[in-house]
Formats: C-alpha cells, sequence, structure tokens
C-alpha cells in the first residue's frame, strides 16, 4: 500500500517475568482501516494492544504512529465508577490537557458539555442517561458509554480490546454496528482484539492471528474464512484439531 | 541427592524469613515510588495544577469521615490522663498542674496522634482500598489513556486536603481532650473549672500549637501518600486489594510513629 502506515509495529517483543508473551512482531495499518487481532486466550493479544496504545513499554522495537490522538475501550469498560455517565464522557473535555498547551480544555459551559456528550451517547444508541452512575447500567451500556467517552476527544486511532465479550448476541451485533458507525463519522483508524467470529466477518478488513509469540497468519477477513492455512482454518472452524495446542489455550 | 528424605530444619523460620524479605521488597518498592509520586505531586502543585473542585471534596470526605472518631478519641484521651493525675496531685497539693500537664500531653502528643489514627483508620484505608479497586479495574490505565496522569488527579488532591485538613481537626480534637479532662478533674479531682483553665493558659506556648500542627500536616502527607501509592501499585484480583488495604493501614502507623518520634525530637526535646 502507497499510503502512509497509520500505526506501524517494528520488531516490536515483550516479556514478563523473563517469558517472552511475543517477539519480532512486524504490523502496518493503513488510515481507516479496521485490523482484527485474534488469536487464543492468553497468546498476547491485550498485552499488544497496550503496547500500541503505550501502556507497557515493549522490551525491542518501535510502535510508529501517524497521529498521537489515540484512544483505547477497555475489555470491562473501565468507567469510573464515582462519576455519573455525564462525568465519564465528558472527562476528556474537562480534565485532559491539550497535547499543544498541557491545559485542560475547560472552557466549555456545562450546557455545552452536556450537549456534546448527548451527541456521543446519541451514536453509540443511548438516550437520557446523563445522571445515572454506570453502577445502575447494564454490561452492554457500560460497554457504549465507553465508547462514547473513546470518541469525544474524536481520537484518530482506536483500539478496541474484546468489545463483545460477556454479551449475547444481539447485543454483539449492535457493538459491531457502533464500531463500524464510529469508523465512519470519526475516519478513525481501528484495531479490533477478539474472538468472535461474527465480529471478524462484519467489521474487520484485515485479520492477524497471533499465537505462539508469533504472527501465524495475516489476510483480508474473506481470505480468513477460505483460507487453508492451518491456523486460520482451525481458528475459523473452532477446531480443537490442528497446530495451536489446547493445552496453550 | 537425599536431600528429600532428610527432615528440614527450622521449616517455619524458613517461611518467615521468605515473608519478611517479601515483605522489605514491598516496603522498598512502595517508598522509592512513594517517594517518586511526591516529586511528581510537588511539580504539579507548584504549577498551579491541583484542582480545586476534588481539593473541596476530599477535603470534605476527610472531614466527614474522622473527625468525630478523632474527637470521641481524644476526648477519651484527656479523660483518662486527668482521671489519672487529678486526684494524685490534688492530694499532693499540686491540682494547678493538672491542667498544664493535660494541655501539654493532648497538644503536644494526643490530638495529632489520636487524629492520624483516626484519618488512617477510616481515610487511609478507604484510599488504598478505592485506589488499588481502580488499578485492578483499568480505570487508571484509562485515565493514561486519557492522558491525565493519575499523580494529578488521585494523589494530589487527596494528599493536599489531607495535609490541611489534618491541622484543623487536630486544633478541634485538642480542644475536645482539654475539655473532656477539665470536666474529669471537676468530678474526680474536685478542680474548678477557672484553676484548670487557667493551668492550660499558663503551660500552653505557641511552639506547643506549631509543633502539634506540623505534626498534623506531616502525618496527613504521610497517611495519604502512603496509602494512595500503594493503592495505585496494587495488581491481581480481590483478594490483593485487601493486602493492600491492611498494609497502607500498618505501614501508615509505622511511618507515623517514626514521623511523630523525629517531630518531637525536633519541636520539643529540648523546650524543657
Amino acid at each position: 500500500m502507497a499510503e502512509q502506515p497509520m500505526i506501524q509495529l517494528e520488531n516490536i517483543s515483550k516479556q514478563y517475568d523473563g517469558r517472552t508473551i511475543f517477539g519480532g512482531i512486524n504490523l502496518s495499518i493503513a488510515p481507516q482501516e479496521i485490523m482484527a487481532i485474534i488469536g487464543p486466550s492468553g497468546c498476547g493479544k491485550s498485552t499488544l494492544l497496550r503496547v500500541i496504545s503505550g501502556l507497557e513499554t515493549p522490551e525491542t522495537g518501535t510502535v510508529k504512529l501517524a497521529d498521537n490522538n489515540l484512544t483505547l475501550v477497555f475489555q470491562y469498560s473501565a468507567l469510573f465508577d464515582s462519576l455519573t455517565v455525564f462525568e465519564n464522557v465528558a472527562f476528556s473535555l474537562i480534565e485532559t490537557p491539550d497535547i499543544n498547551t498541557h491545559v485542560a480544555h475547560h472552557n466549555y459551559s456545562e450546557e455545552q458539555l452536556r450537549a456534546m456528550v448527548a451527541e456521543k451517547l446519541e451514536l453509540v444508541g443511548l438516550g437520557d442517561i446523563q445522571d445515572l452512575y454506570p453502577n445502575q447500567l447494564s454490561g452492554g451500556m457500560q460497554k457504549r458509554v465507553s465508547f462514547a467517552r473513546a470518541i469525544m476527544s474524536d481520537p484518530k486511532i482506536i483500539l478496541y480490546d474484546e468489545p463483545t465479550s460477556g454479551l449475547d448476541p444481539m447485543a454483539s451485533t449492535m457493538i459491531e454496528d457502533y464500531i463500524l458507525e464510529v469508523r465512519n463519522q470519526t475516519q478513525a483508524t481501528s484495531i479490533v482484539v477478539t474472538h468472535n467470529l461474527s465480529t471478524i466477518h462484519r467489521v474487520a478488513h484485515r485479520v492477524c492471528l497471533l499465537y505462539g509469540g508469533k504472527i501465524q497468519w495475516m489476510g483480508t477477513s474473506q481470505e480468513f474464512f477460505e483460507s487453508d492455512n492451518s491456523y486460520a482454518r482451525q481458528f475459523a472452524h473452532a477446531s480443537l484439531q490442528g497446530p495451536m495446542a489446547l493445552r496453550n489455550i | 541427592m537425599n536431600s528429600r528424605s532428610q527432615p528440614q530444619l527450622f521449616p517455619l523460620t524458613r517461611l518467615l524469613v521468605r515473608l519478611l524479605l517479601s515483605e522489605l521488597n514491598a516496603l522498598l518498592y512502595t517508598l522509592g515510588l512513594a517517594a517518586h509520586h511526591l516529586k511528581t505531586a510537588c511539580l504539579y502543585f507548584l504549577s498551579g495544577k491541583l484542582s480545586l473542585k476534588q481539593y473541596l471534596e476530599q477535603a470534605a470526605f476527610i472531614g466527614v469521615d474522622a473527625l468525630g472518631i478523632s474527637l470521641i478519641l481524644t476526648l477519651f484521651s484527656g479523660m483518662v490522663i486527668a482521671l489519672q493525675v487529678a486526684q494524685e496531685l490534688t492530694k499532693q497539693g499540686a491540682g494547678e498542674l493538672v491542667g498544664a500537664l493535660v494541655s501539654m500531653a493532648i497538644l503536644r502528643e494526643l490530638a495529632p496522634v489520636m487524629t492520624g489514627f483516626a484519618v488512617i483508620s477510616m481515610v487511609g484505608s478507604a484510599y488504598s482500598a478505592e485506589l488499588a479497586t481502580m488499578t485492578i479495574q483499568n480505570q487508571v490505565d484509562a485515565l493514561k489513556v486519557l492522558h491525565v496522569n493519575p499523580v494529578r488527579y488521585l494523589i494530589l488532591p487527596r494528599v493536599c486536603a489531607s495535609m490541611t485538613m489534618l491541622p484543623l481537626m487536630t486544633i478541634l480534637t485538642a480542644m475536645a481532650g482539654i475539655v473532656g479532662g477539665m470536666v474529669i478533674s471537676y468530678f474526680i479531682g474536685g478542680l474548678n473549672y477557672n484553676n484548670y483553665l487557667e493551668s492550660v493558659w499558663r503551660q500552653v506556648q505557641p511552639h506547643d500549637i506549631y509543633g502539634a500542627l506540623v505534626k498534623a500536616a506531616v502525618f496527613g502527607g504521610l497517611i495519604a501518600l502512603l496509602s494512595t501509592t500503594i493503592g495505585l501499585s496494587t495488581t491481581g484480583g480481590s483478594r490483593e486489594v485487601g493486602i493492600s488495604t491492611t498494609r497502607a493501614v500498618v505501614w501508615s502507623f509505622i511511618a507515623m510513629s517514626i514521623a511523630d518520634f523525629v517531630l518531637s525530637f525536633i519541636f520539643f526535646s529540648g523546650v524543657s
């Protein structure tokens, strides 16, 4: 692809307590692309996302981002439970310092902030819940509020850590629709860590299969479901027979 | 090798040593981290990044949570001291010293220390548990992703609130302790209120008050800094939240006791 990549990983490796989680990871993601990172549990998908977001430092390699306006949607929402939905969603506007001036954006009135929060909540299909606390919401609603919080600062890169885990199939479909909607609205580049075949099928442009600390397969989502590669086939058919050993899953 | 068949000597000692080493390791790590957090918090404070709203919320939390219990603790401490000395000193003809003795003990030691105890048990433990839960639920990571430094957002307002509220609370608790001593001196020692208060007035010097206030501010800073640092360095699950909370309480007690000795030495050792 001639276009300059939005995210580029070069020779990334990560260890915990002397154990290598992954090594020699090279990955390039184009602007506005949605990349799904898949693999069995414990293969390092979420760790890779944390490395890209800057929460973890890799042992080797570099992460190059074309834009530092990045956000991460956490697996269990990670909403601030002592704040209301309004305070959670408006958090980045109230507390986050401007990248250039290092001063928080305090120049919005509460009415302006409420209108902006309402707009983002509307985008993820939520109505007037601004004064509720996270523990008053269902799991799916919490997830959607965390989407709204993530897109409040119009990020150029959005990382999703298992966005459909723990949700029923209908709620999962809804979340997948929101990922597509958010991408269309914000033109952001996205990485989605998932186990969910439906998410891969409906959302991802490309798929990267991680296992044994390495990228074992990469291609488009259509190629993934038709691939003869033993790793891709085993994952796509949810089979116990294949190179990915059950004891490591 | 036949090491398996040999009975182990002092197996419990080995376990104990391992536990102590692990606790020492955690202590050194936490102290280093707390020093780093303190430096970062100071830099944020000096650059005017303390949120007034958060500071007031935390100050209100400390006041509401810990003032009642610290008043009760110091009131009864003053009553106990008076109970033990009032009768005896009156018998010896030194009744006019009861107020002086009670006020000195209360101001120099018991008011700041009892207030510190109350704040550790009511506020320090809550800080540690809250921040540990936020850490294991990725809320602290969410702050970092939103480019908000957890030290500025979580530690700075708590440390500032604690450092300013403890001295204010100490003034109130000292008054409660002195009044408690006065009531007991009246009923047990038969001392009238005027003599007691005159004795207090004669004894209390400005440096006693400054010393008590500085002690309280230092205790407040230590309690908040240690509790929040321990909370933020928690990894694991709900069991670790419990361990962090206990650790925050125990280490705050120890740190406060050491600081109490050092500050008493600085302020009061050469006074008399």
